[in-house]
C-alpha cells in the first residue's frame, strides 16, 4: 500500500519579502514504511518566522531548505502505519517533517504525544518549541528572578505570550510591546500582564518603555531587533539580562542590518546580551512539562492560535506571519483528529 | 598647610565632538582644609584611562562629569594629614582625587595601598588596568586551552595584560592594534601569537586569515567597526567580554551600531557581557596575589609609559584617546 502524497517544496530561494511564487503544491508517493518505520498522517503543521531564514542559502544553525525539495518544521501527526515497536496504529507523534500530508520515517526520529497534557496542537505551541524556547529564555538565559521587572518584545506571539505568562507566575512585573489595539488589548486582559504598548501607534517608542519602566528593565525578552533592543538596552538595569531569541523583523532583510548605537551601555552598566537557540534546552524539557502542566490545568496559561484550513494554505499561513496578520500560534490544519 | 598653591585642572566647557586641550583649564586654589573624617591628599601619579572621555558623556555607574569641576580622575596619593582612624601620615591610597595637586576626601572613599615598588604598579597591572584584564578574560571570557581570544587596543594597559593572560592559559592569541611598531611589540615582546594593524589592512580580512579556527572570546576595548568585524568571525558559544568602546567615546554617537546585533548573537548562540572591575570585588585579592606572583615569575611583562607634570594631562587623555600610547599611560605629579 502506497498513499499519495500532496506537499509543499520551496521553488526559489525568496529575495526580501517572500512571495506565493516562492513555493509550490507537488505531489508524490510515499513508500511503505521499512522494518523500524513509521507510516504518518499529518493532523497539525506549524510555519514559525525562523523558516524564512532556513530558504536563505547560508550557514546557519540549521541547514538551508533546498530548492525542490518539500520544506520541513514541526507537525503533530498520527501513525497509520507501523513497522516499529516503539508505536501503534492510532498514536500521535511529534515530527519535523510538516509541509506534506503524509511521510514515512524512522520510529526512533519521533517523539510521541500525550493527548492527556492538552490539545495535541498545543505541542507545536505552548507544549512544544515555543513554549521551551520562551521558558529556556526567560529562565535560564534571562536568569528571571521573582519580582523582576521584565520586557517582553512581540508579546503575543507563540513565543512572547508564554514568556509574558511565566514571568507573572513568577511575581514579575512585565510589559509587552505587540502591533494591534487587539493584541495589546488580549495581553493586557487576558495575559493578565501590567502594561502593553502598541509599537505601531505609540509614537516614540523609546519614550513608551522608559515610562513603563520608571526603575528600570531586569530582563528583557528580544524577539525583534532594531528599536525595540535600543530601548531596551537604555533603559535595562545594572546587571539587566536580555536573552535574544529571534529577529522577526530582520529576517527579511537581505544585508544584516546595523544594530544598536548604544551597546556601549552594555559597559558602564554590566549588562549581558545572550543568544540561544531551542535545542541547546532540551535537558529543561522535564521541569518545563511539570511547569506548563500546572499553568494550563489552572488557567494561568492562555493562547490563542490562527489556523488556516488545507495543506496548500501553508504558505499563505507562513506570509501572514511577515504582514502580523496572525493572532498567536499559526497553524495549518492539514488533516482531521479523529479525537475530537 | 594652609597659603600653600593647589593646581588644579578644571573642564571649562563640555566636548561637543572631539575632545580638544580647550575644554580644560589651569586654575589654582588655595590648598583646602579637612574636616573631621577628611584627609588631606598629595597626589603623586594620575591614571589616565579611556573611561575618563566616556563619563563626560553622561551617568553610567558613577556621575556624570559637569563643567566648572575639577576634572575627575583617580590617582595615587600620599596621606599628608588625617583626621580619620586608619589613616595617618604617609600612607599611600588609590583614591578619585580628581586632576589636581591636593584633594581633601572623606577616608571611607579612600583605598589604602601596600607598600610597593615602583609605585606605578599600583596604576598598572596591580591596578584597574590590571584587574580589568583579569577579571573580564577570566570570569566573563572563561578561555580554554587552545581557544583563540581576540583583544582589541592590544598594546593599551588593559589589552597587554589580556593577552598575555591569555597565553598563559594556553590560547592563541591574536591583537589587534594601530600601527606596525605596536603590532611588532605585541608579537615580538609579549609573545603574542598575531597582531592585526587596524590602520593599514581592513580588519575583517586580517582576521581571517589570523584566526583561521575562528574567535572564541573577544576582549572588545573599542566597539564599532572593530567589534562587528569579530562578531562575524566568531564561534558558536563564542564570548565578548565588553569592556569599553574607545572608538565610541571621543565624538558625536555613530548613526548606527555593529550589524549582526542581535542576529549573530542569536544564531552563533554568542554570549556578550558587559562589566567593570568593581563587580568582582570579592574575588581582588585572588587576583592580586596571582598577579604579582606572575609579574615576579617574569610571565608577564608590565609596560608603563609615564609623563611629567600636572599641566600635560589634557594633552596626555587626548593622545591616549587617539591610540598614541603603549602600555599604562599615568602623570606623575609629585
Amino acid at each position: 500500500m502506497s498513499v499519495t502524497n500532496k506537499e509543499i517544496r520551496l521553488a526559489s530561494r525568496p529575495v526580501g519579502m517572500p512571495k506565493d511564487t516562492d513555493f509550490e503544491v507537488a505531489e508524490a508517493t510515499i513508500a511503505d514504511p521499512k522494518q523500524g518505520e513509521v507510516l504518518v498522517r499529518n493532523i497539525w503543521m506549524s510555519v514559525d518566522p525562523y523558516m524564512r531564514g532556513r530558504m536563505m542559502d547560508r550557514e546557519s544553525y540549521v541547514p538551508p531548505f533546498q530548492i525542490g525539495k518539500p520544506l520541513e518544521g514541526g507537525a503533530i501527526g498520527q501513525v497509520v502505519k507501523s513497522n516499529s515497536e516503539k508505536f501503534k496504529e492510532g498514536d500521535y507523534v511529534n515530527s519535523m517533517l510538516g509541509w506534506r500530508e503524509y511521510f514515512t520515517a524512522p520510529a526512533e526520529s519521533l517523539t510521541q504525544v500525550d493527548p492527556k497534557m492538552g490539545p495535541i496542537e498545543a505541542f507545536l505551541g505552548v507544549l512544544g518549541m515555543p513554549g521551551l524556547t520562551a521558558y529556556a529564555g526567560l529562565m535560564r538565559v534571562g536568569e528571571l528572578k521573582d519580582g523582576d521587572t521584565v520586557f517582553v518584545s512581540a508579546a503575543s506571539g507563540a513565543v512572547g505570550s508564554v514568556v509574558c505568562q511565566l514571568a507573572k507566575a513568577h511575581g514579575c512585573y512585565v510589559v509587552g510591546s505587540a502591533g494591534s489595539d487587539e493584541k495589546c488589548q488580549w495581553l493586557e486582559k487576558e495575559a493578565g500582564i501590567d502594561k502593553a504598548i502598541n509599537y505601531k501607534t505609540c509614537g516614540d517608542l523609546d519614550a513608551a518603555v522608559k515610562a513603563a519602566f520608571p526603575k528600570g528593565i531586569d530582563v528583557y525578552f528580544e524577539n525583534v531587533g532594531g528599536a525595540h533592543l535600543q530601548a531596551a538596552i537604555n533603559y535595562m538595569k545594572p546587571f539587566g539580562r536580555a536573552a535574544l531569541c529571534g529577529m522577526i523583523e530582520q529576517y527579511n532583510n537581505t544585508e544584516p542590518a546595523p544594530g544598536p548605537n548604544n551597546i556601549i551601555m552594555a559597559v558602564g552598566k554590566s549588562l549581558k546580551l545572550q543568544g540561544f537557540i531551542v535545542s541547546n534546552h532540551f535537558d529543561l524539557l522535564p521541569e518545563f512539562y511539570e511547569e506548563m502542566s500546572k499553568l494550563i490545568s489552572s488557567g494561568k496559561m492562555k493562547w490563542q492560535q490562527t489556523v488556516e484550513e488545507d495543506i496548500e494554505n501553508a504558505p499563505k499561513a507562513f506570509l501572514n506571519l511577515f504582514s502580523g496578520k496572525n493572532f498567536g500560534k499559526m497553524l495549518v490544519k492539514v488533516g482531521n483528529d479523529p479525537a475530537v | 598647610m594652609p597659603a600653600e598653591k593647589n593646581r588644579q585642572i578644571a573642564i571649562v566647557e563640555l566636548p561637543q565632538g572631539k575632545l580638544s586641550e580647550s575644554n580644560f583649564k589651569l586654575v589654582e586654589s588655595t590648598v583646602p582644609e579637612p574636616h573631621e573624617g577628611d584627609a588631606l591628599l598629595k597626589v603623586r601619579y594620575i591614571s589616565l584611562d579611556a573611561a575618563n572621555r566616556a563619563w563626560m558623556q553622561g551617568a553610567t555607574y558613577r556621575d556624570a562629569i559637569e563643567a566648572g569641576q575639577v576634572m575627575a580622575g583617580g590617582a595615587i596619593a600620599e596621606v599628608i594629614s588625617s583626621t580619620a582612624e586608619g589613616f595617618k601620615a604617609g600612607d599611600l591610597v588609590f583614591a578619585d582625587t580628581g586632576w589636581q595637586e591636593f584633594a581633601v576626601l572623606p577616608t571611607k572613599q579612600l583605598t589604602k595601598l601596600p607598600s610597593l615598588e615602583p609605585t606605578t604598579h599600583l596604576l598598572s597591572v596591580y591596578g584597574i588596568a590590571g584587574l580589568t584584564a583579569y577579571f573580564g578574560l577570566f570570569e566573563i571570557g572563561q578561555p580554554k586551552e587552545g581557544e583563540t581570544v581576540v583583544v582589541s587596543a592590544a598594546a593599551g594597559s588593559v589589552g597587554s595584560i589580556v593577552g598575555q593572560l591569555a597565553k598563559m592559559r594556553g590560547c592563541r592569541v591574536v591583537g589587534i592594534a594601530g600601527g606596525k611598531e605596536k603590532c611588532d611589540w605585541l608579537v615580538k615582546e609579549l609573545g603574542f601569537d598575531a597582531a592585526v594593524d587596524y590602520k593599514s589592512e581592513p580588519v575583517h580580512k586580517a582576521l581571517k586569515a589570523a584566526c583561521p579556527d575562528g574567535i572564541d572570546v573577544y576582549f572588545d576595548n573599542v566597539g564599532g567597526d572593530i567589534l562587528e568585524a569579530c562578531l562575524f568571525r566568531m564561534n558558536l558559544f563564542g564570548r565578548i567580554a565588553c569592556c569599553g568602546a574607545v572608538s565610541q567615546y571621543d565624538g558625536d554617537a555613530p548613526a548606527h551600531g555593529p550589524r549582526g546585533v542581535p542576529g549573530l548573537i542569536v544564531t552563533k548562540r554568542l554570549k556578550m557581557q558587559g562589566f567593570i572591575v568593581m563587580d568582582f570585588d570579592k574575588k581582588r585579592d585572588q587576583a592580586l596575589k596571582d598577579l604579582e606572583r606572575w609579574v615576579g615569575e617574569g610571565k608577564i611583562k608590565v609596560q608603563e609609559d609615564v609623563i611629567d607634570g600636572l599641566e600635560n594631562t589634557p594633552k596626555a587623555l587626548i593622545g591616549l584617546l587617539a591610540g598614541e600610547n603603549r602600555g599604562k599611560r599615568m602623570i606623575k605629579v609629585a
